[in-house]
């Protein structure tokens, strides 16, 4: 946009310098070389007008017509400025002074003709050029008379005082141009400043236009993913939790208008006293001039420290019905990094709740109704295996063990997928307790011990020999150890070992189970806990199971604040660790912050 | 009148209930059957159970209330609970007898009612 304006604009700066700053030399010659011309015609027609002596005048017309010739060359060649063409006007003072005295000397009709080029000469900038005048006249007006001596003491007089007069008229115009040359200056830097300016200027509105359009832009989009967010409420507030701004699903989920929440409301009266005491944390900050109730306060300052703020909770929306939530809180901040407020973010998680309800349903119903003849098939297997009023033959209770065995495999089966289920849904009972995890592992190894015996595995153990005492649930850890040790020893090939180790530190207690087996492809150790997931050996072995263990294990173990590890090398084997804490949940969880907040 | 001890078993699968019968009566124990607690409630004004065995999941009064009222009007009878669903959803009783059960399980019970 600014391209034409700013190449048109240097040009007509050129045309304006160069007809009052650059006239070229021709243009400037045209008044000297027309007086003398019409000089020379006045003589020649008027009479009792004559050139006397002749030879001066026509000197002088020569040397006239000399810088003429050079005017029109240095024109031609656009020679505008220096000292050559200062040559133009010395010539002019030294001829037309030789044109004064061939036309009658000081009393010469034509003696102010030599002021031309002394203005020309005299404007030049620089004082010097006043003398140059100075000695240029003189010489020109008084070298005749060294030819031709005047008769009388005014005649030198004058020839002397003229030069004066040229020089104090020179000086003058020397002055007034250099005054007109400074104005000039100041014009063109003004005309520059106001150019640049002006260009500067152009410049920050296109840049506004440009940044209030991508604003506009900006504002809109926003303005529609505002008002389209109708599943979730979200809410701004500033720092002390007074509500900014209130989306469509706020309005929907808790039935206040935007009118009735922006500025009038507090963020903490969205939340029914119920939601508060779930969210309060426990150990918060109390400061009795705090404008912002504890509960919150924590949350703040949770959402100040980037830590996800992720709770779900109850409220209650505009009918007074509660509402299951996920409340996300997170901190509000300008281009600087500096605290605006905190976003709310609150989704309606009723259909989630009911989905997650009508599965626990299905679930439990379906489970319900396979253990029911499960359990009949395994009592009346009981039954008939150990009546001892009607003992069986050998075979036959060889055969009722098959029987037995795969009902049990269905029955674990079952209680596999409904603790699956379970965990998807996050409530499995954990019933924690002081217990000696060396105990517990050595009952996963004698649990395991018939079925390594059958599969021809060594079983070896590195257990330490005091008891280790942690806070956990015997059951489910029991469960999780004979999960591990029992794949361990169906992986293993005959002749096979499998190692279970338990060492402890400070902090946690690490429980390995190391086996010779088949081994897991590097790529499918990621996908290891996943629900249903076998991996490519376990399959290509044909080596049963669904896929349930591993997720079961690591469940349990991250319910009881633990992690697991699994190293593996294809057709080398496996190694599995749990790591469990030692004093209560979290201590393996690495923030420092946690080990200090749970450690209290 | 028998001298033997009265085990009350409250249990909708025929299955089920025949199989405690069978080792109950064992055990040396009279047995009656419930299909349902309210039925089960009919039959108490009439009978003193030493050892009541019961479902939680039955049509009609479940099974956990029906332990609580037991546990109030009886609380000399000692109370089993026998279910498919987790000890963990078990309420309050002297024993539990998850299913599925053995008989050494059920004989391990019966040993503690008094004779």
């Amino acid at each position: 946009m600014s391209g034409p304006a700013s190449t048109a604009r240097p040009s007509m700066q050129e045309r304006w310098h160069g007809f009052f700053d650059n006239p070229s030399p021709l243009v400037k010659q045209v008044p000297s070389a027309a007086a003398l011309l019409i000089s020379v015609i006045l003589v020649l027609v008027v009479p009792g007008l004559e050139f006397r002596p002749l030879g001066d005048a026509v000197g002088g017309i020569a040397i006239v017509a000399a810088a003429t010739i050079l005017a029109l060359v240095l024109t031609v060649r656009s020679v505008d400025d220096g000292w050559p063409v200062l040559v133009i006007p010395m010539l002019d003072i030294i001829g037309l002074g030789l044109f004064r005295f061939g036309t009658g000397g000081p009393g010469s009709l034509f003696a102010g003709l030599v002021l031309l080029p002394v203005i020309w000469l005299a404007a030049a900038p620089g004082i010097r050029y006043v003398f140059l005048v100075l000695v240029l006249t003189s010489f020109s007006l008084l070298i005749p008379y060294i030819a031709h001596p005047p008769p009388d003491a005014t005649e030198w007089l004058r020839g002397a005082v003229s030069p004066v007069v040229f020089a104090m008229a020179a000086a003058i115009v020397n002055e007034l141009s250099r005054l007109q040359r400074v104005r000039t200056r100041l014009a063109e830097s003004l005309a520059t400043d106001r150019t640049e300016a002006l260009e500067r200027n152009i410049e920050v509105v296109d840049r506004l236009q440009k940044s209030e359009q991508r604003y506009r832009e900006l504002l809109g989009m926003f303005q529609s993913v505002w008002q389209a967010t109708t599943g979730q409420a979200v809410i701004g507030t500033d720092t002390q939790g007074v509500v900014m701004a209130w989306n469509p699903g706020a309005t929907t989920l808790l039935g206040r208008s935007e009118e009735e929440a922006v500025g009038k409301l507090h963020v903490d009266e969205i939340f029914p006293p119920s939601a508060r005491t779930e969210l309060t944390d426990g150990a918060a900050s109390v400061d009795s001039d705090d404008t912002v109730p504890p509960w919150l306060r924590a949350l703040f300052s949770l959402a100040d420290q980037d830590v996800a703020v992720d709770r779900d909770v109850h409220m209650v929306d505009g009918d007074g019905r509660p509402v299951p939530v996920r409340l996300t809180v997170t901190s509000r901040r300008d281009g600087d990094g500096a605290a605006l407020g905190y976003l709310f973010v609150i989704t309606d998680e009723t259909r989630t709740a009911e989905v997650s309800r009508m599965k626990d349903e299905f679930v439990g119903m379906i489970s319900h109704e396979l253990r029911t003849p499960l359990s009949s098939i395994l009592g009346y297997l009981d039954l008939l295996q150990n009546d001892p009023e009607h003992p069986l033959e050998e075979e036959q209770l060889q055969f009722l063990a098959v029987i037995e065995r795969n009902a049990k495999r269905l029955l674990r089966l079952v209680g596999d997928l409904l603790f699956t289920a379970q965990v998807e849904s996050g409530k499995f009972p954990v019933e924690p307790r002081d217990v000696d995890i060396v105990a517990i592992v050595a009952a996963a190894l004698e649990t395991a011990a018939p079925a390594a015996a059958a599969a021809g595995v060594e079983l070896a153990r590195e257990l330490p020999g005091a008891p280790v005492m942690l806070r956990a649930d015997p059951v489910r850890i029991g469960q999780a150890i004979d999960n591990l040790v029992s794949n361990a020893v169906k992986f293993t090939p005959r002749d096979g070992r499998v190692t279970v180790g338990l060492e402890t530190c400070d902090a946690a207690v690490r429980i390995t189970v190391r086996d010779s087996g088949i081994g897991i492809p590097k790529d499918e150790l990621g996908e290891l806990f996943t629900r249903f997931f076998r991996a490519s050996t376990a399959t290509r072995n044909a080596v049963p199971g669904v896929g349930l263990g591993l997720t079961i294990t690591r469940a349990i173990v991250t319910a009881h604040g633990g992690h697991m590890d699994v190293t593996s090398e294809e057709g080398v084997g496996t190694e599995f660790q749990i790591v469990l804490p030692r004093h209560g949940r979290a201590v393996v969880d690495e923030r420092p912050s946690a080990a200090a907040r749970d450690g209290g | 009148m028998s001298a033997n001890p009265l085990a009350l078993v409250v249990e909708d699968s025929d299955d089920q209930a025949r199989l405690l019968r069978h080792y109950l009566e064992r055990d040396g124990f009279d047995v009656v059957v419930a299909a349902s607690a309210e039925e089960a409630l009919a039959l108490l004004p009439r009978v003193s159970p030493m050892l009541a065995i019961v479902d939680l999941l039955l049509p009609g009064m479940s099974g956990t209330e029906f332990a609580a009222r037991l546990r109030t009007d009886r609380p000399g009878c000692i109370l089993a609970i026998s279910s498919v669903l987790d000890v963990s959803r078990y309420p309050t009783a002297d024993d539990v007898l998850p299913k599925p059960f053995t008989g050494a399980q059920l004989h391990a019970l019966t040993a503690k009612v008094p004779r």
